[in-house]
């Protein structure tokens, strides 16, 4: 990856968070009990521990917010998609596994210094 | 339950529980250390930091294996159901460790570069071609990133604002950062170092969750009961000694929804085997103090109507039961949360 687009990438980042921080504070402080009115009341405490939340998942809590807090569908129970993840990740995980021990180089060597890679290459 | 939120909801088994496993993990760290420091030559460039990274990553990676353990655990064998009573702040924690083993990382790896340290992370090795030069750094980044979500949303408030099915999948998303992580061990330390200590537990850790998952699926397969319908669409699901006292026995109609029928006081009632709160499987629980009890963390319900006890007002789907010629039936239709409906009489009890 060139520093441009990790330069790009890691702004990206930053801007999301910055957003959902500005967004949390927000709905910390009127959006979580219009969203779930058995919040209303609570305490500083509570908040705080769901800025966090509110921080990463902002889009998804925007969206909610636009199309006026929407009450969640019924619950049930997703135990055949929890065995359609396992049924997918067990082969693929067994077979990264052997893939990787197949092509583990035959005497390798610990890295014991840091990389340094970009120190040459932001010099050059 | 729902009456009033707060930060956290201590109570002393909870304390119990996060200090036997913060006790745990601090000596699963020592030992780690310790046993490194000693089994390495004399002379080694290996630094202090260098393994606490990896002390830290190893009781990260260790701890997710025991989280996702214990759903199948418990699921084999009523023993283990207590574990699953915080295992979010587990859930928590694996991250926390996590996030020192990645700041750790980032510091030691990319903290000497000119460039702001995340931006000489990524551009620091693009040989996505090469498994031994592999930029694992980048799937462990993907997996933190991933618990980093799971762990902030894991409030009960979280599943009420984002709803019970729409949380569950988000937070099935702990098995694509397994998948992630087993991998970043797999292209980073696996290739790099000649013990074969990291791959033997990676792979044990991996076989013995791919069997429990397997054997709770098979065990819960053979439990299910397909409930066939008989006259009028009521479903027999047996003599009422069939269900242990306040316990229940479990069916599942052809439109694959499951009944949780309870047996308790010489009485029968069916309520949806789904708790209100993470869907967790409520037949599998007790009736203590006359309430349907989740196992999973204790939710409560009263068998008659689904409703939780004041001050609580979480609901559950009813259904229609009745006794006729010494069986138990039950209606396959589900009544609205909360409905009320007569519990069955068992005569036989009485007598």
């Amino acid at each position: 990856m060139s520093i441009a687009l990790a330069t790009a990438l890691a702004s990206a980042l930053g801007f999301y968070l910055v957003l959902g921080g500005l967004y949390g504070l927000f709905f910390i402080s009127f959006g979580a009990a219009r969203m779930v009115p058995a919040a209303r009341g609570s305490g500083i405490g509570f908040r705080l521990m769901i800025l966090p939340g509110a921080v990463l998942l902002w889009p998804v809590l925007l969206g909610r917010m636009i199309r006026g807090y929407p009450a969640p569908g019924p619950g049930r129970t997703l135990r055949r998609i929890h065995v359609r993840y396992w049924v997918f990740l067990v082969p693929m995980v067994a077979l990264g596994i052997m893939f990787t021990l197949m092509l583990r180089p035959v005497d390798p060597v610990n890295e014991t210094l840091p990389k340094g890679v970009i120190l040459e290459e932001s010099a050059s | 339950m729902s009456h009033t939120y707060q930060a956290v909801q201590w109570n002393p088994f909870k304390w119990r529980y996060d200090l036997v496993v913060l006790a745990a993990i601090a000596l699963f760290i020592a030992a780690f250390v310790v046993l490194t420091m000693a089994s390495r030559p004399p002379g080694h460039s290996l630094t202090l930091i260098q393994i606490l990274i990896r002390a830290f990553g190893a009781s990260a990676f260790l701890l997710l294996n025991v989280i996702l353990a214990i759903g199948p655990l418990a699921r084999l064998s009523p023993r283990f159901t207590p574990l699953l009573y915080n295992r979010r702040h587990m859930g928590v924690l694996c991250f926390l460790l996590a996030l020192v083993h990645g700041g750790l990382s980032l510091f030691w790896y990319q903290g000497f570069a000119d460039l702001n340290p995340v931006v000489a992370l990524f551009a620091s090795n693009a040989n996505y071609t090469s498994i031994g030069g592999f930029p694992f750094e980048s799937l462990g980044l993907l997996a933190l990133i991933l618990l980093g979500i799971l762990a902030v949303s894991s409030h009960d408030y979280w599943q009420a604002a984002l709803g019970a099915t729409f949380w569950k999948r988000l937070h099935m998303g702990i098995y694509i950062a397994y998948g992630l992580l087993v991998m970043h061990i797999m292209l980073g330390i696996v290739q790099g170092e000649k013990d074969v200590i990291y791959p033997a537990v990676v792979i044990g850790a991996f076989c013995v969750l791919a069997v429990l998952h397997g054997a709770s699926v098979i065990v819960g397969r053979l439990k299910d009961k397909q409930a066939s319908a008989s006259l009028d669409g009521w479903i027999n699901i047996g003599t009422p000694g069939k269900i242990r006292e306040n316990q229940a026995k479990i069916i599942k109609t052809k439109t694959g929804d499951r009944i949780a029928v309870f047996r308790y006081d010489g009485k029968v009632s069916a309520v949806s085997n789904v708790c209100a709160h993470q869907n967790g499987p409520l037949g599998e629980g007790r009736i203590i103090d006359g309430c349907i009890t989740c196992p999973w963390h204790g939710w409560q319900y009263r068998p008659q109507d689904g409703r939780s006890p004041a001050p609580f007002n979480e609901k559950i789907a009813t259904y229609r039961v009745q006794i006729d010629g010494g069986m138990v039936y039950v209606h396959p239709d589900a009544l609205p949360p909360g409905t009320a409906t007569p519990p069955a009489i068992i005569k036989e009890d009485r007598a």
